[in-house]
């Protein structure tokens, strides 16, 4: 099996599995009043992890099947998470930030854009739900929750996601210095 | 190369937001009859998978939730033992001051009803009580500031408790009746027989009316009042008709009669000082 398509199977299984999580478990507890959300920080640590292109894919596929498993208005999760995924991987790409904070930041800033982007979506769909302090309160409240929860889940992510993973060049980089392969004093 | 990567990336975004523009357009305000159908086929696929994974999941989730109960529980208890101390505090509160309003209503009911006005009546609360067994005074917050004197004559809601001894100018001390040292002169206010109240020798909490001229006239039961006038020269002088006690027994052999006072004089509050009782 190539490693593209370890990839593909595994980003599948990683987005049926957490959705399901989401759906039969996370959803229904409420801590301080609000819901942890894995979705955003699963996308977000694929983005971030495999790239903005499989990133965006990846963030459509949960985004669509949260739309089914939810019963709402179809494609709404999808843009929304289309996008975190697309910018987690361009964060990546750009930046590479290696900082041992960089999965807590990127976590907290997937669950702000997906929080505000469905917002707005709904919003601009008609909602009736009331925009006020109530939902800044829940909406920062998810965001702290879901910060205190991204470390394990992009820790998981990564676990699930490297071994069908190009190798990174840097990872290559750094092991064979460690091993003395590419050290210049290693050499004769 | 690197041109080609960067349209392949940015044309699969703009498919794939398309592709989510399209779904949302074809599925707002229930026109998508066949993207309902897709849903709900996917739900009947997928519920049985859900309830399996929350039937597994059910431990994690009920731990998770006894975790938030018992956070819950513990904040709830905290707040509700606030409340219930306020409450006891508010209730408190409102018991002292229901009750100094019963005492000085009381008052003002005795005042018009003996005609005390002109005695110069002063409200005070008693801010020390008597402190055992060998104290027979309470300290009031009343003192020649308002008006009050030495020998002036203290009545609560129940009747004549004592007279003033001492006075400085925001507080006085109360000798109570039931103080070795104190005497009013009083009578039967059935038989009109005259006495003069003192403590039982021995026994506090016990009033006796001494120097009865004809005991037997008097019966367990009467009101025993002050007579309104100073029978021997330590006599406090009260004005005539305030309640002291009643008659709880008679001796015919010494000449006296014994009083309980109406008066709780181990737990006094509200007191009323006579600062212009004309003198006899």
């Amino acid at each position: 099996m190539s490693d593209a398509t370890n990839l593909i199977l595994r980003l599948a299984a990683l987005a049926f599995v957490s959705v399901l999580v989401q759906v039969a478990a996370v959803a229904q507890i409420q801590i301080f009043g609000v819901n942890a959300d894995l979705a955003p920080l699963v996308v977000a640590s694929a983005g971030f992890l495999t790239g903005a292109l499989s990133g965006a894919a990846f963030g459509f596929g949960v985004g669509l099947f949260l739309d089914l498993a939810f019963a709402q208005t179809l494609g709404v999760f999808a843009l929304v998470f289309t996008l975190v995924g697309y910018g987690a991987g361009r964060v990546r790409e750009l930046r590479a930030p290696e900082a041992p904070f960089t999965p807590l930041l990127l976590g907290a800033a997937a669950t702000a854009i997906a929080a505000v982007g469905y917002a707005i979506l709904e919003i601009s769909l008609g909602a009736t739900s009331p925009v006020g302090l109530r939902l800044v309160r829940d909406i920062l409240l998810g965001i702290a929750l879901n910060s205190l929860i991204a470390v394990p889940v992009y820790s998981i992510v990564r676990r699930w996601l490297i071994p069908a993973l190009p190798e990174d060049p840097r990872r290559r980089r750094r092991r064979a210095y460690t091993t003395g392969g590419l050290s210049p004093l290693s050499r004769p | 190369m690197r041109d080609k990567t960067v349209r392949r990336r940015r044309a699969l975004l703009a498919l794939l937001v398309a592709l989510s523009l399209i779904l949302i357009s074809a599925s707002f305000g229930g026109s998508g009859g066949a993207l309902h159908t897709v849903q709900s086929g996917f739900l009947d696929v997928v519920s049985p998978v859900e309830t399996g994974a929350s039937k597994v999941l059910t431990p994690v989730h009920d731990l998770i939730h006894w975790v938030d109960d018992v956070f819950h529980a513990s904040s709830q208890r905290d707040t509700y033992r606030r409340e219930l101390a306020a409450a006891d505090r508010k209730i408190a509160s409102l018991e002292a001051s229901a009750q100094s309003h019963q005492d000085t209503t009381k008052l003002r009911r005795i005042d018009s009803t003996l005609q005390l006005s002109p005695d110069g009546p002063v409200d005070a609360s008693v801010i020390e009580q008597p402190n055992g067994l060998w104290v027979s005074n309470v300290t009031i917050n009343a003192g020649s500031g308002s008006g009050v004197h030495v020998n002036d004559p203290v009545i609560d809601p129940d009747g004549a408790i004592g007279t003033v001894t001492e006075v400085a100018p925001s507080s006085s001390i109360v000798t109570l009746l039931n103080d070795p040292s104190s005497g009013v002169a009083a009578r039967d206010s059935s038989s009109r027989e005259f006495g003069l109240v003192v403590p039982e020798p021995g026994n506090q909490g016990v009033l006796q009316m001494a120097d009865v001229s004809r005991p037997s006239k008097v019966s367990v039961g009467d009101l025993i009042v002050t007579a309104g006038e100073r029978t021997t020269q330590n006599a406090s002088f009260f004005p005539a008709g305030i309640v002291i006690g009643k008659v709880t027994a008679v001796s015919a052999t010494n000449d006296t009669v014994t009083v309980a006072p109406t008066a709780d004089l181990t737990s006094l509050d509200t007191v009323q000082v006579l600062t212009s009782v004309p003198a006899p």
